[in-house]
C-alpha cells in the first residue's frame, strides 16, 4: 500500500461475533487524513447525533493516522465515540506503543460496535484475528488485565488496551490504559467499552509501514532532531516530565487551587518537577520513537502503599487531585494517579469531581452523611484516596460523582451547579482561565467540551512557546483579545491536523513549525500538502465536528464558562484581581464565529459546509 | 578490536528510537519487528535494548548446519547469503534473541554494528547506546573505580586543597 497507510480498517460487530475487514477509502483519507479527522468522519455517517452514548447505537472508532509507525515521534491513535460523560462527540488519544503496533498489524482503524452478550477481549495477530472469553479477567485493574492477557497468549511483548473497573461500572469518564500506564484518558471512551463487555485489544504486528517518499522523511528526521536538541521546553519536559509545568503556571498563578477559587497554590513547589524528580522518580519513560520521553515512573516511599510503582504523576493529575483539591501532598496525588489508572478512569475529571464535592462541603451543600460519613475537608488526604477508589467501585457517593460533575451538580441540586468546572460537561485542566485569559475561549469552543489541548494556547499563554503557531513576542496571559482568536483560530486547525496524523500535541505543538508539519504530511503520503492546505484540512475537521455537536444539541448557549470566572476575582499571586469581562468575552466570541464561518448562533454557515466540500457529508440544514 | 554497543539502562527509557533507526537504514521501511535491536520492557518498569553481544564463542556460528556463518577480524558474525538457508537454527542457539529472519531474502540478518557507526546510537536522544571497546570500557571503569578509592582515602585533599 505504501503511502503511511496500511489501507485496511477492521470492523468488529459484537452482537454477531462477526469480524469484516474494510478497505480505507482513500478519497476520504485524502480530506480526513487519518486518526480523529478521519475517526470523526465516520462517526458522523454510522453514529446519529442523538445516540444514547450508553445504547448499542454507538461505536469506538480505534484509528490510527499515516505517520503512526513511521519514525516521525510520537506515534499514537486516537479513539472516538459519542461520549457518556458529554452526550456530543467525544474523543481521546493516547501514546505509548499500542498505536503503532496496530499499524504493524495491517491495519488503519477498528470500528468496533454493537455489545456483546458476555464479556470477551479481541485479539488481533496481524491477519488472525478473534474475540475470546474474558471470563477470568473481567473485574480486573488494567494493569493485571495486560499482564493475564499477555500471559494467556504466550507472548509478552504484545501491546494491550485496557479498560478497569470503572469501565465496567459504567463511571462516565473511565478510561482506556495500554502500555501499562499510558491512557485514552477523557470522555469516557472506557465506559463505551465497558458497556459494550469488551474488556481488551491484544495486537501484535509483524507488518511493515511504507511511507511515499522514504529519502525525504529521513531528511526529515535530521531537522527533527535539530530543532529538538535546541528547544529548551523540551529540554524541560524531559528533565522534570510534565511536573515542569506547575513552575509555569504558578509563576502566572494559573494553577488551580481549590475548585478554581484561586489560581495560586502557595505550596506550589512540593508538587514541582523538580521535587518529583528528588522524590518518587525512579525512571523516564518514552512512547514510541520519543526523543523527549516526558513519562514519568515513581515509586510510593512510605505508608499503606509503600513500593506502589506509579505510572506518572503527571501534570494535569498534580494539579487536579493536588492543589485543586487543596492538597500539597506529592505522594498522595501519586497513589491517586496509580488508582485511577488501575481502575482505568480520567484522573482529570476524577481530580475535578472530587474538589466539586469538596467545595460543596464547604458551602454546606453536601453533608457529611450525604458523603458516607467522609470529612471532605481541603487537603485532606485520606478522604481523597478513598473518594477516587468510590468513584472507581460506584460505591456510596461514588456512585454519585461517578457521572461526572455536571450530572453530579444536577442531581444535588441546592446551588451545586455553580461549582460544577465544566463546560459541555467536560471538566477542566490545570490551566486557570482568569490568568490565562487565551484558555477561556480555547475551553469554551473546544468540540470535546472544556479542553485544555485542543489547541496550543496553554503554551501561548504561559509563555513558553508552540512552533505550530510563531509569535514574535510573548502575548499577554492575562488578555484576551483579537490576538488570541487568531490564534485559536489557526491553533485549533493545527493541531487537529497533529491529531488526525496521528502525532503527539507536546512534540508536534513544542517542534513542528506549520511548515514542517506539512513537509511531514507530503513526504509520508505522497499527496501535495502545504501549510493553507493542512490549515484546511484541520478546518474541515473541525467544522464536521462542530456539525455533529450542533446536530446533537449544541449552539452559542454552550460555548461559555461558568459564572465564576465573569464574576469572581482571583484572590492572590501574580493573576490578583484578574477576571474574565463578559463583554469582551462575548464580542470575541463573535469574533471567533466570524473567522471560522459560523453564524451568531454558533453554526456552520452553508457557504462554509460547501467551501470546505462537506456538503455531501452534513444533513442538517445550516444558514 | 572487538565492539560492541555498551548500553546504559539508566538512561533507556523505552522509546525504541533504535530500532526504528536500525531498521529505516536497513530496510528503508518502518518495522521493529525487523530491527536487529529490539528494547525488551521488563515489568514493571525496567528497558533493557538487547542486540548481537559479539560473543568469544558464537552459538549462532557453530550451530550453523550450511557453515553460512563466521566470526570475522572484528568480532562480527558474516552471514554468507548464498549459503543460508533461511533453517534458523542460529536463530534457536542465539541466547539473547537477537537474530532476525529476513523473510523476503530467505535469510537471517544479525547486528553489524553498521560497520562501525550504528545507526541506533546515533538514534538515541538519551545517549543510552554507545560503541565502544572491552578495553574502552574497562579503562574507564577502572578510572571510576580509581577514583572512588582515592577520594575515600582521602588522598586528594592534600593535593586539591580539600576539593
Amino acid at each position: 500500500m505504501g503511502r503511511g497507510y496500511m489501507g485496511k480498517i477492521l470492523r468488529i460487530n459484537l452482537t454477531e461475533d462477526r469480524i469484516t475487514i474494510e478497505n480505507l477509502d482513500m478519497r476520504l483519507a485524502k480530506k480526513f487524513l487519518g486518526g480523529v479527522g478521519l475517526a470523526s468522519c465516520i462517526l458522523y455517517k454510522e453514529v446519529p447525533p442523538k445516540t444514547n452514548p450508553l445504547g448499542e447505537e454507538n461505536k469506538l472508532l480505534f484509528f490510527t493516522g499515516p505517520v503512526t509507525g513511521t519514525r516521525i515521534p510520537t506515534g499514537r491513535y486516537v479513539v472516538v465515540f459519542k461520549s457518556p460523560l458529554t452526550s456530543i462527540l467525544g474523543w481521546s488519544s493516547s501514546a505509548g506503543h499500542w498505536g503503532p503496533e496496530l499499524k504493524f498489524a495491517g491495519y488503519d482503524g477498528l470500528i468496533v460496535e454493537g455489545i456483546s452478550p458476555r464479556p470477551v477481549y479481541l485479539w488481533i495477530d496481524d491477519d488472525f484475528v478473534e474475540l475470546r472469553s474474558a471470563k477470568n479477567i473481567w473485574g480486573t485493574s488494567t494493569s493485571e488485565t495486560q499482564s493475564r492477557i499477555r500471559k494467556e497468549l504466550g507472548d509478552e511483548e504484545i501491546r494491550v488496551a485496557a479498560i478497569g473497573r470503572a469501565g465496567e461500572k459504567l463511571v462516565r469518564f473511565a478510561s482506556i490504559i495500554n502500555d501499562e500506564g499510558r491512557a485514552a484518558g477523557r470522555c469516557g471512551a472506557g465506559a463505551v467499552m465497558g458497556h459494550k463487555r469488551l474488556k481488551a485489544i491484544a495486537v501484535r504486528g509483524t507488518r511493515d509501514v511504507e511511507v511515499a517518499d522514504f529519502d525525504r522523511v529521513v531528511q526529515l528526521m535530521d531537522e527533527i532532531y535539530r530543532i529538538w536538541k535546541s528547544e529548551p521546553f523540551a529540554r524541560s519536559l524531559t528533565l522534570y516530565g510534565t511536573a515542569a509545568v506547575t513552575s509555569f503556571t504558578s509563576g502566572i498563578a494559573a494553577f488551580p487551587t481549590r475548585n478554581f477559587q484561586s489560581g495560586f497554590f502557595p505550596e506550589w513547589e512540593k508538587l514541582s518537577g523538580p521535587t518529583l524528580s528528588k522524590t518518587l522518580l525512579v525512571k523516564k519513560s518514552g512512547c514510541f520513537g520519543c526523543l523527549i520521553a516526558c513519562g514519568r515512573i515513581s515509586r510510593i516511599k512510605s505508608g499503606p502503599y509503600k513500593g506502589m510503582v506509579v505510572w506518572g504523576p503527571e501534570y494535569e493529575h498534580i494539579n487536579t487531585l493536588g492543589a485543586g483539591c487543596g492538597n500539597p501532598d506529592l505522594q498522595t496525588v501519586s497513589i491517586c494517579h496509580q488508582l485511577v489508572n488501575e481502575y482505568g478512569m480520567d484522573g482529570i475529571t476524577c481530580g475535578r469531581v472530587i474538589s466539586f464535592a469538596m467545595e460543596c462541603y464547604e458551602k454546606g451543600i453536601l453533608k457529611r452523611e450525604d458523603a458516607d460519613g467522609l470529612d471532605l475537608s481541603w487537603g485532606n488526604s485520606e478522604t481523597i484516596i478513598e473518594l477516587v477508589k468510590k468513584i472507581g467501585e460506584r460505591e456510596g457517593i461514588g456512585d454519585l460523582l461517578a457521572e461526572g460533575s455536571r450530572i453530579a451538580a444536577q442531581r444535588i441540586g441546592r446551588g451545586a451547579e455553580k461549582y460544577a468546572m465544566q463546560t459541555k460537561g467536560l471538566e477542566y485542566a490545570g490551566y486557570e482561565p482568569r490568568g490565562m485569559k487565551g484558555m477561556a475561549l480555547t475551553y469554551a469552543v473546544g468540540n470535546r467540551g472544556g479542553c485544555h489541548i485542543t489547541t496550543g494556547m496553554l503554551y501561548l499563554d504561559m509563555g513558553t512557546m508552540t512552533w505550530m503557531y510563531p509569535v514574535d513576542s510573548p502575548l499577554d496571559p492575562q488578555v484576551l483579545d483579537l490576538e488570541k482568536v487568531k490564534a485559536e483560530v489557526a491553533l485549533e486547525r493545527r493541531y487537529t491536523v497533529v491529531e488526525s496524523s496521528v502525532l503527539c500535541k507536546f512534540f508536534a505543538g513544542i517542534v513542528f513549525t506549520p511548515e514542517l508539519m506539512a513537509s511531514i504530511l507530503s513526504a509520508v503520503t505522497g499527496w501535495e500538502i502545504d501549510a493553507p492546505e493542512m490549515d484546511r484540512i484541520g478546518e474541515r475537521i473541525w467544522t464536521l465536528q462542530r456539525m455533529y455537536n450542533v446536530e446533537a444539541g449544541i449552539s452559542r448557549k454552550d460555548d461559555t464558562l461558568p459564572e465564576r470566572f465573569f464574576t469572581e476575582k482571583l484572590p492572590n499571586g501574580f493573576s490578583q484581581g484578574q477576571v474574565i469581562d463578559r463583554k469582551t468575552f462575548d464580542e470575541m466570541l463573535d469574533e471567533y464565529y466570524r473567522m471560522v464561518g459560523w453564524d451568531e448562533n454558533g453554526v456552520p454557515t452553508k457557504e462554509k459546509v460547501k467551501e470546505l466540500g462537506l456538503e455531501e457529508l452534513v444533513r442538517t440544514r445550516v444558514t | 578490536m572487538r565492539q560492541y554497543l555498551k548500553i546504559d539502562l539508566d538512561k533507556c527509557t523505552g522509546c525504541r528510537a533504535c530500532e526504528l533507526a536500525c531498521v529505516e537504514s536497513k530496510k528503508k521501511v518502518y518495522n521493529p519487528k525487523k530491527s536487529l535491536i529490539r528494547v525488551v520492557l521488563v515489568s514493571p518498569y525496567f528497558y533493557v535494548p538487547i542486540n548481537c553481544q559479539f560473543c568469544e564463542k558464537p552459538p549462532c556460528v557453530t550451530s550453523c548446519p550450511e557453515r553460512a556463518l563466521e566470526v570475522d577480524e572484528t568480532g562480527r558474525i558474516r552471514i554468507d547469503k548464498e549459503k543460508c538457508i533461511g533453517c534458523t537454527w542460529c536463530f534457536n542457539a542465539c541466547p539473547f534473541g537477537a537474530i532476525v529472519l529476513d523473510r523476503e531474502e530467505n535469510t537471517v540478518r544479525i547486528c553489524d554494528l553498521c560497520d562501525g557507526e550504528p545507526e541506533c546510537a546515533k538514534a538515541c536522544p538519551t545517549g543510552a547506546i554507545e560503541l565502544a571497546t572491552l578495553e574502552q570500557v574497562g579503562g574507564k571503569n577502572r578510572i571510576l573505580a580509581a577514583q572512588k578509592l582515592i577520594s575515600a582515602q582521602n588522598l586528594a585533599g592534600e593535593i586539591l586543597g580539600g576539593g
